[in-house]
């Protein structure tokens, strides 16, 4: 039994320096776990909640009907690299909850996109140096004419204004502004209206 | 027995083997470009009926610290899956060992106990080497008056110590650990099937998209790293094979059988055909064959190789009929 007994001291070694390296990887990787500030799939859990579950298989990626799920890139974040992200550069979200139904590890919930306080994509906010309403009032309004939850209006000079309360972040406007084309003399590729999360959403109204 | 019915055999398993492989792939292009949501290996299925990469699902809800209901159950299936058929996933639907043989990278057979150290028996005789296998390496099995003391504890302490001396096995306690402390699945940022499916969708997203991102130079970068640099990732890094192997000690579906007549072992003649093109290395002939054939990963190379063509696969468990030179050294495991 002596030799058994060497291998099971080797065992616990090897069992010893397995368990010490996951706990080092682990420490190592915790304070970075939840640092992509990007908007998430509808109804995803919060970023540290989402982060613990969601395994980047893109299966929710792969379903989306209306392709405005991508994966994060290596320079978008490396170690959130592969989770999902929503861009409206195409398309917008329909909340069809396609995602929420293929996710195998319940990273994303349920949503009522007429009730974003409860949870939304993010806040649509308006950019004034990039929308064309601003430079020449009146000349566009697409945005406001496109919003699915009325969450877009003009004020006194038919410039559109976004009600936070209303808007989910389903990204109609984004998709359709035409700023980035109209503009595109000027340089520039950023369009009058974006989606923001709603961390950089109260970072800008804070400031 | 027709000689040549084990090579057969072993060149369809290969031909099968690669039509898998490639449905993957066909798959998971197919679900981007028709947003099918079929998914990756990671996570695969229709609508809300799926499964998931068992080493993932256990990694969120150590991460999460949650028990999350459709993770539970698409686990248990998963389960009931190894239990059956056990690494059969890694020969059959794991990229990791094409890019390997594409590469030229498959690591070199060292002799039979390669893992383990020196082994004194590996050329010897087989009925000597059988008697005193124990004392050549670690690896090696015990003696024959031991193992026939066929008591269900012994059983279950050698599949522990089998367990124990892979390294896989501690590379997932390690892996699990670091998900629970980390918050979240740390492994997938470098797990070699994630990589290979990232890797296929960035190409994507850069082709159909236009997206340009460094993730598809980084992911295949890591990818070669990891299997080609490295080319004994699966056999002793692995945290997928390590889960895997703990099913596949009780997986008895599709495991090879040794036609003990026509073995050349039989006669003397210190054949390893099956080991040296055994991706695990595992030696049928030894005292712990059958626990051994845990790792199995059904790619039919060692049926292939065998040069009296005495190895077959049969998917069916048989109880009576399976490898090993000395059927008393192990008891019928009920299924």
């Amino acid at each position: 039994m002596a030799k058994s007994r060497g291998i099971e001291r080797r065992t616990l070694l090897i069992g010893g320096a397995a368990v010490a390296a996951g706990v080092l990887c682990g420490a190592a990787a915790l304070p970075l776990a939840a640092q992509a500030d990007v908007l998430r799939p509808p109804g995803s859990l919060p970023e540290d909640e989402f982060m613990a579950r969601c395994i980047r298989c893109e299966r929710c990626i792969s379903v989306c009907p209306t392709d405005v799920l991508a994966p994060l890139t290596v320079e978008q974040g490396v170690l959130a690299v592969r989770t999902p992200f929503v861009t409206f550069a195409a398309d917008s979200c329909t909340f069809c909850d396609e995602c929420r139904k293929v996710c195998p590890t319940a990273a994303i919930g349920t949503v009522d996109p007429y009730q974003p306080a409860l949870g939304r994509i993010g806040v649509a906010v308006v950019e004034p140096d990039r929308c064309v309403a601003f430079d020449q009032a009146g000349t566009c309004g697409v945005c406001v004419d496109a919003c699915p939850y009325e969450a877009l209006s003009f004020d006194e000079g038919r410039r559109p204004v976004v009600e936070a309360e209303k808007c989910n972040g389903c990204g109609e406007c984004v998709k359709i502004c035409p700023a980035n084309v109209l503009t595109s003399f000027s340089g520039g590729s950023q369009r009058g209206i974006n989606v923001l999360t709603t961390k950089q959403y109260a970072e800008r109204s804070a400031s | 027995m027709n000689p040549e019915k084990g090579p057969q055999q072993g060149r369809a398993i290969r031909r099968a083997r690669t039509v898998t492989l490639l449905a993957v792939f066909v798959a998971v292009i197919v679900s981007l470009a028709f947003d099918s949501g079929l998914g990756t290996p990671s996570s695969f299925g229709i609508g809300e009926f799926f499964l998931l990469c068992p080493l993932g699902g256990l990694e969120a809800l150590l991460a999460s610290k949650a028990l999350i209901p459709v993770t539970l159950i698409s686990l248990a299936v998963v389960a009931v899956g190894a239990l059956l058929l056990g690494r059969s996933w890694c020969a059959w639907g794991c990229p990791a060992p094409v890019i390997r043989r594409f590469f030229k990278r498959e690591p070199k057979f060292e002799g039979l106990g390669s893992g383990e150290g020196p082994n004194a028996c590996a050329a010897g005789h087989p009925t000597d080497a059988l008697a005193t296998e124990d004392e050549g390496a670690g690896n090696g099995g015990k003696p024959q008056g031991c193992a026939a003391k066929t008591a269900v504890r012994s059983l279950w302490r050698d599949r522990l110590a089998h367990a124990g001396r892979d390294p896989r096995t501690w590379t997932l306690v390690a892996v699990l650990v670091a998900a629970l402390i980390a918050g979240f699945p740390l492994f997938c940022l470098v797990c070699p099937i994630g990589l290979t499916f990232g890797t296929v969708g960035s190409l994507w997203h850069l082709i159909v998209d236009k997206q340009m991102t460094f993730s598809v130079l980084v992911f295949p970068a890591a990818l070669l790293v990891e299997l080609v640099l490295y080319r004994k990732w699966c056999m002793n890094l692995c945290p997928i094979a390590g889960l895997l192997n703990l099913f596949g000690q009780f997986a008895q579906f599709g495991r090879p059988r040794i036609n003990e007549a026509t073995c050349l072992r039989a006669d003397g003649t210190p054949c390893t055909a099956c080991t040296a093109v055994c991706s695990e290395r595992i030696d049928m002939h030894d005292a712990d064959g059958a626990i051994q054939l845990g790792d199995c990963t059904r790619c039919g190379e060692c049926a292939k190789a065998c040069p009296t063509g005495s190895i077959t696969f049969a998917l069916k468990a048989q109880g009576e009929d399976r490898p090993a030179v000395a059927p008393t050294a192990e008891e019928p495991v009920a299924g």
